[in-house]
């Protein structure tokens, strides 16, 4: 009785080990992906990166077979959100989007103490590329950027420059304008994204702002605005008619902000191949493209390669100027 | 009354001490102006002096104090410690045996310490106040609430 | 005047069968997520823009809208019937609401918050319909140097907030400030008392923190003393007497004015609004002891300015495209998303659409009116189940509301441990509404102090040399000088405390 008894249980804990073994292994064991997949997003529900995660999540998870949770975890200018990112498992269930040159500047900085390096992300899939523009206030006495940089030279650390956060892209692009005219110095104002520099800007409290394409081209309709520059190798499609700054004479102040998809460092290939695809067929539908473009976000997908090396090069670019922003005397 | 403030004006005092000195640690003044520890240090010290201040009144007896309800019975500091002791044992497993299972031990914990003896009631509360808003937000809101280690 | 025009044409799209649904549907949404814990305005209204992708444009808009402001009346109730602030404007009606519910009142306390907020709404729209763009324009003057003097005002009217000890609420204030600061510094990036915990990196959570300072403390009170505590057996009647009317009516004319001159200027929020009125109805009242013990103009003034501050920052959004706060933003989202860009354009390019919006924002404050009043009855005699259940499903309340912020336990555990330092300084006789005021003040304080300073180069003079700045720090100082005349006198004449 004792051992019949005895291998009973012998036998169930087998069993129970074996599951539990079973268990442990990773999702991508079985088919991936066998339960939903959570995509996070590290700023505020309604912003511009929200808006566009939820649009391409919900074209993309009926390709997926399986449902895309957009998750928000913001605070911090992202680092909450990728600190979080980072302490997940690489399975594939919890992908996020990154913002660069965001995420390149909080690591790089080391105030910030970041828990995680460059290489603990995949790119694995890029959506939105907004261009670096320089605009005033329509009836500024700016009326080219060279007369700003001009007038930043004959009055240097005099005239106003506003910036969506401290090492922001915006930030990376006056150091780089001041780079490329020797002599010119900003006096760097860091306000709390584009909407507070709206408001700074037309009720005549700061002279000029570094910001991002999709946060204005609409404004520019309304004659409120002037737009100097648009940082970046080519024309704007939502502003064709402004000047480019390789046109101006400046063709190293290029700057621009990107949101993509990236996954754990240790995603088994199968799984990030299977994201790429998906994702890519979401963004190039049709309605996606259309709601992009309606809100003025330039889409510019990037896939594996490509991402990655935009990554890396992006990363040694911010690691110069995030360098030279904490030196500086004055930021 | 009064010695229990002249307690906590003393905690204040050390919870002031512990900001100032965090502060220096971090800059208080660089190149452009107020450094991260700015605020906090001078801050810190208004604090001090003020409950410097507040524990010489209280010495002195002009500290118009406000009559607080600072009165101790043992039933009652029981039910508290015991409520509490039940929040904070839900609150460290939250995430370890999910909300539901979490929630409904604490649900009926905390009506059973407080003296409902309505079984069927307490029953039917604690498994609504867990599974039922488990499902309601999972479901209907789609805010995602703890889900254990064992998947439920 | 050709806005009244629109204003009529608006009013007859406003009023469409479909309209008017995507109204009620907002309305009643709103209220449930006011109710609902820690969801509040911004990630309620966030869930439900997958909704509105499904609707045209002005019916999305109407919707989102009448949720944002049917939420601000949800977060009423709770702070009312059990003390838990639903989303953080609701905190003051916590001071005197929860007191009125105690006995025996709550009926009242949410009767005349739907008759404050709904008065408060209508005028803020009215000031959106007919002098919305000079407003605009006004608040555009106020830069970060302005908005810096505004928030110095706005501490220093923790002095109204003093109960017998000035000292104590000051040093409430100090402490608010401080715990404020916990974070990554909003100017520099570098984490502050944070030990390197990242859920710290955004600072405490306002609303954890004063989920647990009132409603959790209030538990545990609650647990400690359950028959010192309830509420009076017998509900009494829903209406104010008439000399409470008298009171209220003071009350919401005054509340209206703060929350729609807040309103205009972005970046405030919506708690700020709330306690500025609370605080000016008390001093201007002839019991000002009397707040906080239940007074009804306690609860008809932070409701009323709520409303007419939710209502109002709607101007900023449509005539300057800007949007005042985070839940706005959202607001700010599904225009985008509809192809639609707020600002003076969205005006001369779609008036149609505009107009019908800002009449459904009458018709939605008239609609939550309407809805509301017949329930708080039904509100009130939740409060009779047996106080055990009570308890616990408050606690429960908490919880998830606590977690659902931002899904991790680390802000259910703020919540707990404030609950702990709340029931501390209840018991002991501290005022909780100054540290409170200072939590949300103080990082809009330091970061609109550090940004004016870039702005100046480092020159302190940049406050006292624009007349706007200049004069608000000038108030200020009489508020402090006053309460400090005021107090002074008194404690000179008061003898030795007797044992």
């Amino acid at each position: 009785m004792k051992t019949k008894r005895h291998s009973l249980a012998c036998g169930l804990a087998a069993a129970l080990v074996a599951t539990l073994a079973l268990g442990a292994f990773p999702a991508s064991a079985q088919q991936y992906p066998a339960k939903p997949v959570q995509l996070m997003v590290a700023f505020p529900a309604g912003g511009g990166t929200d808006v566009a995660a939820r649009i391409v999540a919900s074209i993309a998870e009926k390709q997926l077979g399986q449902p895309i949770v957009v998750v928000n975890k913001a605070g911090a200018g992202g680092q909450v959100g990728w600190t979080e990112m980072s302490r997940q498992r690489p399975d594939g269930y919890y992908v996020g989007f990154i913002n660069l040159p965001a995420l390149n500047t909080v690591i790089l900085d080391p105030e910030r103490k970041a828990v995680f390096t460059a290489d603990a992300f995949v790119p694995v899939i890029n959506q939105v590329l907004d261009p670096g523009i320089i605009w005033v206030k329509a009836d500024s006495p700016y009326k080219t950027l060279k007369d700003l940089l001009e007038a930043a030279k004959r009055t240097p650390n005099k005239i106003s420059a506003a910036t969506t956060g401290i090492l922001s892209d915006d930030h990376l692009a006056i150091l780089m304008a001041e780079e490329a005219f020797p002599g010119a110095s900003f006096r760097v104002v860091h306000l709390d994204g584009a909407p507070a520099q709206m408001t700074a800007i037309l009720g005549g409290h700061v002279d000029v702002a570094f910001d991002n394409v999709g946060s204005v081209f609409k404004r520019v309709k309304t004659g409120e605005l002037r737009v100097l520059a648009v940082m970046d190798t080519q024309r704007s499609p939502f502003l064709p008619d402004v000047p480019i700054t390789p046109e101006l004479g400046f063709p190293t102040v290029i700057s621009n902000s990107t949101r993509g998809i990236a996954a754990l460092k240790g995603t088994p290939e199968p799984v990030i191949r299977r994201l790429q695809e998906v994702f890519k067929k979401a963004m190039e539908d049709p309605e996606h493209v259309k709601k992009m473009e309606e809100a003025g976000l330039a889409l510019k997908i990037m896939v594996g390669e490509e991402y990655a090396k935009y990554y890396r090069e992006l990363h040694a670019k911010a690691a110069k100027y995030t360098e030279w922003a904490r030196s500086r005397p004055h930021q | 009354m009064k010695r229990s403030w002249q307690v906590a004006t003393v905690a204040l005092l050390a919870v002031f001490a512990f900001f100032a000195f965090e502060s220096l640690r971090l800059s208080l003044v660089d190149a452009l102006g107020p450094g991260p520890g700015f605020f906090p240090f001078w801050l810190s010290m208004i604090g001090g002096v003020l409950a410097v201040i507040l524990l010489a009144q209280l010495q002195r007896g002009t500290a118009g104090v406000d009559a607080g309800m600072l009165a101790f019975d043992r039933a009652g500091t029981r039910n508290v410690l015991l409520v509490l002791a039940g929040l904070i044992a839900a609150t460290a497993v939250l995430e370890l045996a999910g909300f539901r299972i979490a929630m409904l031990l604490a649900i009926a914990y905390i009506l059973i310490v407080l003296g409902a003896r309505n079984w069927v009631g307490i029953a039917l509360f604690a498994v609504v106040g867990s599974f039922g808003v488990f499902h309601v937000f999972s479901s209907l809101l789609k805010v995602p609430l703890p889900v254990g280690v064992f998947g439920f | 005047m050709e806005g009244l025009a629109f204003l009529w044409s608006g009013f007859a799209a406003a009023l469409t069968p479909a309209n008017l649904l995507f109204a009620l549907a907002g309305c009643v949404l709103g209220t449930l997520i006011g109710v609902l814990p820690g969801l509040g305005p911004a990630a309620g209204t966030a869930i439900l823009i997958p909704l509105t992708f499904a609707l045209d444009a002005t019916g999305a808009i109407i919707m989102l809208a009448a949720i944002y402001y049917g939420a601000m009346y949800g977060g009423t109730i709770t702070s009312v019937l059990i003390n838990v602030p639903g989303e953080a404007a609701s905190v003051v009606t916590c001071l005197d609401g929860y007191q009125m519910a105690r006995q025996g009142r709550a009926g009242t306390a949410l009767g005349i918050a739907a008759i404050g907020s709904f008065i408060g709404g209508v005028v803020a729209t009215v000031a959106l319909a007919v002098v919305a763009p000079p407003l605009a324009r006004f608040a555009l003057s106020f830069g970060p140097p302005e908005f810096f003097s505004l928030m110095v005002l706005g501490l220093s009217l923790v002095t109204g907030l003093a109960g017998e000890s000035l000292v104590a609420a000051l040093l409430m204030t100090v402490l608010g400030l401080l715990l404020a600061l916990i974070g990554i510094d909003p100017v520099r990036g570098a984490p502050r008392f944070t030990f390197g915990v990242p859920e710290l990196y955004d600072g405490l959570g306002f609303v954890p923190v004063v989920m647990g300072l009132f409603g959790v403390a209030e538990i545990l009170l609650t647990v400690e003393a359950p028959f010192g505590r309830l509420v009076a057996t017998k509900i009494e009647g829903l209406w104010p007497s008439r000399a409470e009317w008298r009171r209220s009516s003071g009350a919401i004319g005054r509340g209206t004015a703060v929350g729609l001159a807040l309103g205009l200027i972005p970046g405030v929020g919506a708690v700020i609004p709330t306690f500025m009125a609370y605080i000016l109805e008390k001093r201007l009242s002839k019991h000002p002891e009397k707040f906080g013990t239940g007074v009804i103009e306690g609860v008809a003034s932070p409701e009323t300015a709520n409303n007419a501050y939710a209502n109002a920052s709607m101007i900023p959004l449509l005539v300057l495209g800007v949007p005042s706060s985070p839940t706005i933003a959202i607001l700010m989202g599904a225009f985008i998303i509809n192809g639609l860009t707020p600002g003076p354009f969205l005006f001369k390019e779609r008036p149609d659409l505009v107009w019908t919006v800002i009449a459904s924002f009458f018709v939605g404050n008239a609609i939550l009116l309407i809805l509301n009043l017949p329930l708080v009855g039904l509100w009130a005699k939740l409060l009779k189940v047996p106080y055990q259940y009570l308890c616990a499903g408050t606690l429960l309340f908490c919880v998830v509301g606590a977690y659902s912020l931002k899904g991790t336990v680390f802000d259910v555990g703020v919540m707990l441990a404030s609950g702990v330092i709340g029931y501390w300084l209840r018991k002991l006789g501290f005022p909780l509404a100054p540290a409170v005021l200072a939590l949300i003040l103080g990082p809009l304080m330091e970061k609109s102090l550090r940004t004016s300073l870039e702005i100046s180069g480092g020159d302190f003079g940049i406050f006292l040399a624009r007349p706007i700045s200049a004069t608000l720090l000038v108030g200020a100082a009489l508020i402090i000088v006053v309460a400090m005349l005021k107090i002074a006198p008194l404690k000179a004449l008061k003898t030795a405390e007797p044992k």
